[in-house]
């Protein structure tokens, strides 16, 4: 009988992403894959606002942010999103002390769950 | 033009419809005030209907201060995406606090801010705002 060992990949794959100190440069595709995004956490421990965006795009673009959430200092939440909030290109994120992306804060960590899409 | 109903249950939470439509493109968008007397200190929940909106995506911004033009950056700290065809649902947990103690809000096809007349028309989409007092 033959085996098969870890890691295995099925057509159903989701994803666990961290990102430490995210900054306002910030990650550009970080699944390496289009996805479907069911929660995204935003854990700020600095002292100062962090604003968090994301884009469905291979490129970091803070004049046209598709999703932008304001953490307000030492705020840690989470938001999940029900259906359909699917990222068809890419997952591109970055946070900023300011909605036009001036600058980075200290100790922002991003955590996303998500699936491949198509699934 | 943009129309606004709340609703507030004995504990507080102020539950906010929010509809905006417009006849055609080039017509500029209007900021509305979404809640008129409640203090808001956070935000729960936000549900976005853009399953009527052709093939655009729909975007609900959402100052905590009253801005001029829905292309002003100041006090905008909020956006939430609703891909085209789709109804969704953002749960906020725990709430978050809101840095001002009003919401003001517009739905627009634009992720870009410095545009204050839409490209394309937005028809009917709805976003009900769950927020506290």
């Amino acid at each position: 009988m033959a085996t098969t060992s870890s890691p295995q990949t099925t057509d159903l794959q989701t994803y666990i992403l961290r990102a430490e100190d995210l900054d306002h440069n910030g990650e550009v595709d970080v699944l390496g894959t289009p996805a479907v995004i069911y929660a995204f956490e935003i854990d700020n421990e600095s002292l100062g606002s962090s604003f968090l965006a994301m884009w469905n795009s291979g490129y970091i673009d803070w004049t046209a942010p598709e999703v932008l959430f304001r953490a307000t200092s030492t705020t840690h939440f989470v938001i999940h999103v029900d259906n359909d909030f699917t990222f068809n290109e890419a997952v591109s994120i970055a946070q900023a002390n300011i909605n036009t992306g001036a600058a980075s804060v200290v100790d922002v960590d991003v955590s996303i769950f998500a699936k491949r899409f198509p699934g | 033009m943009a129309h606004t109903q709340q609703l507030v249950n004995p504990v507080g939470n102020v539950l906010i419809k929010f509809s905006q439509a417009y006849p055609g493109k080039g017509v500029p968008l209007t900021v509305s005030e979404v809640d008129i007397t409640s203090t808001l200190t956070h935000l729960v929940a936000v549900e976005i209907d853009n399953r009527g909106n052709g093939a655009h995506d729909a975007y609900l911004r959402l100052w905590t201060a009253n801005p001029a033009t829905i292309a002003t950056l100041t006090n905008l700290d909020f956006i939430f995406k609703a891909p085209m065809g789709t109804k969704l649902q953002y749960t906020i947990n725990p709430k978050v606090p809101l840095q001002g103690s009003v919401l003001y809000g517009v739905i627009t096809t634009e992720a870009d801010l410095g545009i204050a007349v839409p490209d394309a028309p937005v028809n009917t989409v709805t976003a009900n705002i769950m927020a506290c007092t």
